[in-house]
């Protein structure tokens, strides 16, 4: 625009090489966003690229073909940036669909902007709407251009900054090992269950799971192999709790669920499924290095249950008595579940 | 000044908006230093605002 509005003759750079820049520049916004939400958009937009440029190419910097030249600028603008819209669905996924709304409205009124330039410029074809000449209609489009370009930036700090703080959060309450919940998480969950409890009566569950005779895997296969079983019993556990349980972490080879909403029954249901899915099949290992078959560990757990009751005076109470029941399993010979008093 | 402003307001509001992308651009580079994850989606954010604020003035 500023090389058109010196008023020399009309060059390449001023006509051609500057829209080139801008579809480019379209472009490459749209990529980074849509890479950002994991949405792999390099070919459509490569394609739509090569086609705008071609044209532009062959339109050529010439005053005749103005009018398509603004044409296919704001078209092709318009079509990738209404395009982006597909790619919020996984912004409502990851975030919210507030989050995806605050995206959306600077994408889309670029969008239709840019399309309703498009338009205009079709209805009358006499009159070029190229930027570098005065009008109404180009003060409005930079107008929009201005406003757009803050709200679209401050949408994307929006988002980079969520995804930061949600990776916080999740490294803040899981363990990297097992992908479960860690002790920080079940503090504060527990804490709220057990003032659930106190207020409506309803009670609430914790099983206690411990790996028999875990040193001796770590002993005899490895560290690996040891890392290997946490990842294997973290992932039965999780597979044989109900949807709205909260399996963690402990420490070591401790595990723990809190079971919301659950009495003795329902505990001791799912305490068992959790021991008979370690029991029925052997954990994989990875071969070391100095045998080259795979090896099967079978391994075993021992589960204490604690049901909350009026009796308890805090919530640490519950877990000392399934701390109890998981004791007086291992005594009994492991490999099975007890229901504390 | 005021004279070039009320005889050309749509190339000051150009001026005005390749130079907003193009700040916007700088402080997306200076946010792709700091950042550990996301770096190549940053870099084609920052990147686009640069060549479309270039594009357009």
């Amino acid at each position: 625009m500023l090389l058109a509005q010196r008023g020399e003759t009309r060059s390449w750079w001023a006509f051609t090489g500057c829209n080139i820049a801008f579809l480019s520049g379209y472009s490459l916004v749209r990529l980074g966003l849509e890479r950002f939400v994991g949405v792999d958009c390099r070919r459509e937009a490569a394609l739509t690229l090569t086609v705008a440029i071609a044209l532009l190419l062959w339109l050529g910097p010439d005053a005749e073909n103005a009018p398509w030249r603004v044409v296919l600028i704001y078209g092709a603008g318009a079509w990738l940036m209404l395009r982006v819209l597909f790619a919020l669905r996984f912004v409502v996924v990851e975030f919210s669909r507030g989050w995806a709304v605050l995206v959306a409205l600077p994408v889309l009124v670029l969008g239709v902007s840019s399309g309703a330039m498009a338009i205009a410029q079709m209805v009358d074809m006499q009159k070029s709407l190229e930027l570098h000449q005065f009008s109404m209609a180009n003060v409005r489009i930079l107008f929009v251009y201005m406003l757009v370009a803050g709200a679209f930036n401050l949408s994307f700090v929006v988002l980079v900054n969520l995804r930061l703080v949600q990776r916080l959060r999740f490294q803040n309450e899981r363990d990297e090992l097992t992908g479960l919940f860690n002790r920080r998480a079940l503090d504060g969950a527990l804490s709220r269950e057990w003032d659930r409890f106190k207020r409506s009566k309803q009670s609430f569950a914790v099983l206690m799971i411990d790996i028999d005779h875990f040193k001796q895997v770590n002993d005899v296969h490895g560290h690996a192999a040891g890392d290997v079983v946490l990842q294997e019993v973290a992932r039965r556990i999780r597979n044989a709790s109900r949807t709205l349980d909260m399996p963690v972490r402990q420490g070591g080879e401790e595990f723990l669920v809190l079971m919301p909403l659950c009495d003795a029954a329902g505990a001791q249901v799912v305490a068992e499924r959790v021991r008979a899915a370690m029991q029925a099949q052997p954990v994989r290992v990875d071969a070391d290095s100095e045998s080259t078959q795979e090896k099967q560990l079978t391994v075993t757990v021992s589960v204490g249950v604690a049901v909350a009751q009026p009796a308890d005076s805090k919530a640490a109470s519950l877990l000392e008595r399934a701390d109890s029941a998981l004791y007086a399993v291992k005594r009994a010979g492991r490999n099975r579940v007890q229901v504390a008093d | 000044m005021e004279l070039f402003i009320s005889s050309n307001p749509q190339l000051v509001m150009v001026i005005m908006a390749s130079t907003q992308m193009a700040i916007y651009s700088v402080g997306w580079l200076v946010v792709l230093v700091a950042l550990r994850a996301d770096r190549l989606s940053v870099l084609c954010w920052a990147l686009g605002w640069l060549v479309l604020g270039a594009g357009l003035g």
